[in-house]
């Protein structure tokens, strides 16, 4: 059994990740500390592959999905409602890093553009709510990789003349 | 003068954008030292931003009103998280073993194998990561693998063994 090196924990102790062996393609896991039990088949319904990325204190958790023809969707679930499927008007791939305790996901959707760009967005309730893409940087350069309970997001961009810095993202109130 | 000049270099630019502020600061010639995912990699509710230097894999910590931390542990590149308590978990360079670090302690080794193990910590201390084992399950599925939670807080704990011959 190989194990995903991208796992999400929560506070409630509840881990999500994804795993793979010889006859078994990439799946999801959810396993719980508090009754020790795991789910190892934790996949988004008609996926071909499921890598959950990240769950959040309430519950719900977040990942991706590759449908037959080898295309990234993203998904959301909770407990009550299970797996739903997210994806962005007008993209062409998407991808899920996380989710905070204001069930705010930080993402990425790629464009069908040539050459194809990545955009980094905040979503809420399956619809993106932000922009996060760092002003008078290269096009497409801004990477996101985390996002807090305040909303904050953190990550990096390179700039015109090609150096890379580090952001901090503070959406407005 | 010159420490005022000195204090402006250090502060980072904040920039406007349409729907929120960004703060940038910089890390640095990027000379793609074991690069394994973003230089930055976490922040915590307190807005305290964790990251490693493009140049060495050294770990830093930027704290509110532009506080740098720097030296904290060397990395060998690959994503590194941090808790609310800033402990932080990642993968210590050269040697290649996972570790976590409380805020102004040393940093401690996991007996976790080597290789690329990312990982996640949570606010009370607890640490998911998919660790190398040397043992082979006899069932595929999780068998001598179970994820697990133990040791308590601050301590490890090991969601599954991983990369193991099947």
């Amino acid at each position: 059994v190989t194990v995903s090196e991208t796992v999400g924990l929560n506070n409630l102790n509840q881990i999500v990740g994804s795993w793979i062996d010889y006859s078994t393609p990439w799946s999801g896991f959810f396993y719980d500390g508090t009754s020790k039990k795991l789910n190892t088949r934790f996949n988004m319904p008609g996926a071909v592959t499921t890598y959950p990325t990240a769950i959040n204190d309430n519950q719900e958790a977040v990942g991706n999905w590759f449908d037959q023809t080898g295309v990234q969707h993203g998904f959301y679930w909770n407990p009550t409602a299970g797996f739903s499927d997210i994806d962005v008007a007008g993209d062409t791939a998407i991808g899920l890093v996380s989710i905070n305790n204001s069930s705010v996901i930080l993402g990425w959707w790629q464009d069908d553009n040539t050459p194809t760009k990545i955009h980094y967005v905040t979503i809420v309730n399956g619809q993106p709510t932000a922009s996060v893409d760092v002003p008078k940087s290269q096009a497409g350069s801004t990477v996101a990789t985390a996002i807090n309970n305040v909303g904050q997001v953190v990550g990096e961009y390179e700039t015109q003349e090609g150096v890379v810095r580090g952001f901090i993202y503070t959406p407005s109130k | 003068m010159k420490t005022l000049t000195l204090t402006l270099a250090l502060l980072a630019t904040t920039l406007a954008g349409a729907q929120g502020k960004y703060q940038t600061f910089g890390l640095g010639p990027d000379t793609g030292f074991n690069r394994d995912g973003s230089y930055v990699t976490d922040i915590n509710d307190s807005g305290q931003v964790l990251g490693w230097w493009p140049t060495n894999g050294e770990a830093y910590v930027i704290s509110p009103r532009d506080a740098w931390t720097k030296n904290i542990v060397k990395t060998n590149g690959s994503p590194l998280f941090m808790n609310n308590a800033a402990t932080i978990v990642g993968v210590e360079g050269p040697s290649n073993i996972p570790f976590y670090k409380v805020w102004g302690q040393t940093a401690v080794l996991f007996p976790c194998g080597r290789g690329a193990v990312y990982g996640a910590i949570n606010t009370a201390g607890y640490i998911a990561v998919a660790c190398q084992s040397t043992t082979t399950p006899t069932n595929p599925e999780f068998s001598g693998a179970t994820p697990r939670i133990t040791q308590g807080r601050r301590s490890y704990s090991l969601t599954t063994s991983g990369q193991t011959s099947s």
